[in-house]
């Protein structure tokens, strides 16, 4: 390389490139190991929930926030399922089998997906 | 439209390739693990690969691209950003220029009237689908990392609060989700409805942009509609940035197209335009400062020229040049 590239250029761009690496490999720079974070299931098994579990896994926050609305808004407070099995549209229904508030957090810390729930309801 | 045509096959047969391999041929291991790494190293070698033969390649002499007035006596105003004449005023263009677009910001497009008269005007549209569409990818791109690290990191968390922070659907709609779709599908529209566009355009400008609509979608999909099972992903990630090579059960196949088609915009990157993001930085017609005419830049290899002077020829030649009657300027 005959041309003298200047100090201040040559830093210039090896800062560039060391931010660019450290962009693409900052989740490899992360501490902590592989490990699967077991997903939490119902305590009482025998029972089956209001859906499957493939569909509550998936679209849980759309069963809730439809409990939300039919239960405040329309005074629907009994779901029914088209089994015929009735459950009351309360979250306390969920934590029966579903422990507490708990189940809940492992997940969505994981993925962080932040549910709106707990801003009300409080002591679950 | 040809040219238009077999870039979107292209990426209509790369999504369809991981659905198909996946569901149907079992392929889950090469899709999930083995081509992320290689689509990694090939991205992450290629660019700085790229950037270095950039600063290795010689630049002997300024020449800068300006438009406002130059440094010059002290009682006319120099334009500072349009034609910087130091280092700092340097950096500070090349920052409005990646960061604001600034030079897209002068965009005009030509019309031609009955008249016929042709008739400039300016064309704010590109600038703003582009800026729209680079601000998204960035904020989407940082928001990928909740799904890279176990701890999910704050600036990751207040980006997504942010960028979530109308509160509408389930699961919260985002903005850039909106932006990026409808940035791309302006960017992709503005190249086929003018003819004049349609001609200068090429199979490798559509490429990048269909390829970027269909992991917009594909991801979208994903998010809103069809579902993946989340938890899954992000155990597959997480194995992935640290070494552990399985593949958990049970990710749907749209995931996959979503990652390969990731994957192969990340191992075309460092071949193609997309290496823009690097040589925006790069590029001297706009990093150097216009100071040609304060300093005296000499192109670092010119050759030694051994330069011989009429004296020295003289000097050689005096007694020839004296008997065939030739005149010498010293006696």
């Amino acid at each position: 390389m005959r041309r003298v590239m200047k100090i201040r250029e040559r830093i210039l761009i090896f800062c560039g490139l060391a931010l660019f690496l450290f962009v693409v490999s900052y989740a490899f720079l992360q501490e902590g190991k592989a490990k699967k974070i077991p997903t939490p299931v119902a305590e009482s098994a025998s029972e089956q929930c209001v859906e499957s579990r493939e569909y509550m896994r998936a679209n849980h926050m759309l069963l809730l926030d439809d409990w939300r609305h039919g239960a405040v808004r329309e005074g629907e407070r009994i779901h029914v399922t088209p089994d015929g099995r009735k459950f009351e549209k309360n979250l306390s229904t969920c934590f029966q089998c579903h422990g507490s508030r708990g189940f809940c957090v492992r997940c969505h810390t994981y993925a962080s997906a932040k549910p709106n729930c707990f801003s009300c309801h409080h002591e679950m | 439209m040809k040219k238009a045509i077999v870039p979107f096959a292209a990426v209509l047969l790369l999504a369809v390739l991981p659905y198909v391999a996946v569901q149907f041929a079992g392929l889950g291991f090469l899709f999930g693990i083995i081509i992320p790494y290689i689509a990694i190293v090939v991205f992450t070698t290629g660019v700085v690969y790229r950037v270095i033969d950039w600063a290795r390649s010689p630049v002997p002499f300024r020449i800068p691209t300006t438009c406002g007035q130059e440094k010059s006596l002290d009682w006319i105003k120099q334009d500072k950003l349009e034609n910087p004449s130091n280092f700092f005023q340097a950096v500070a263009r090349v920052l409005s220029e990646v960061l604001f677009f600034r030079s897209l910001f002068r965009n005009t497009k030509a019309e031609l009237h009955d008249g016929p008269k042709l008739a400039y005007g300016s064309s704010k549209f590109l600038w703003l689908a582009g800026l729209a569409f680079h601000w998204s990818m960035l904020v989407i791109v940082l928001r990928h990392y909740r799904f890279f690290i176990e701890k999910v990191p704050g600036f990751v968390q207040i980006l997504e609060a942010g960028d979530g922070f109308l509160d509408v659907t389930l699961p919260a709609l985002y903005l850039t989700d909106i932006v990026i779709l409808a940035a791309v599908t302006f960017l992709v529209v503005r190249r086929l409805q003018d003819a004049k566009m349609r001609l200068i355009s090429l199979p490798t400008d559509y490429f990048p942009l269909f390829m970027i609509l269909a992991i917009a979608v594909a991801g979208v999909f994903m998010r809103y509609l069809t579902k993946v099972d989340v938890m899954s992903v992000k155990d597959l990630m997480i194995n992935l940035v640290h070494f552990n090579m399985t593949l958990p059960e049970g990710i749907g196949p749209l995931f996959y197209v979503h990652l390969f088609l990731v994957c192969m915009l990340a191992i075309y990157f460092p071949f193609s335009k997309l290496m823009h993001m690097g040589g925006i930085f790069m590029s001297p017609t706009r990093n150097l400062s216009n100071n040609s005419r304060e300093k005296r830049h000499i192109n670092p290899w010119n050759p030694d020229i051994k330069i011989r002077t009429y004296a020295e020829y003289e000097d050689e030649f005096r007694e020839k040049m004296k008997k065939a009657n030739l005149p010498v300027e010293k006696k």
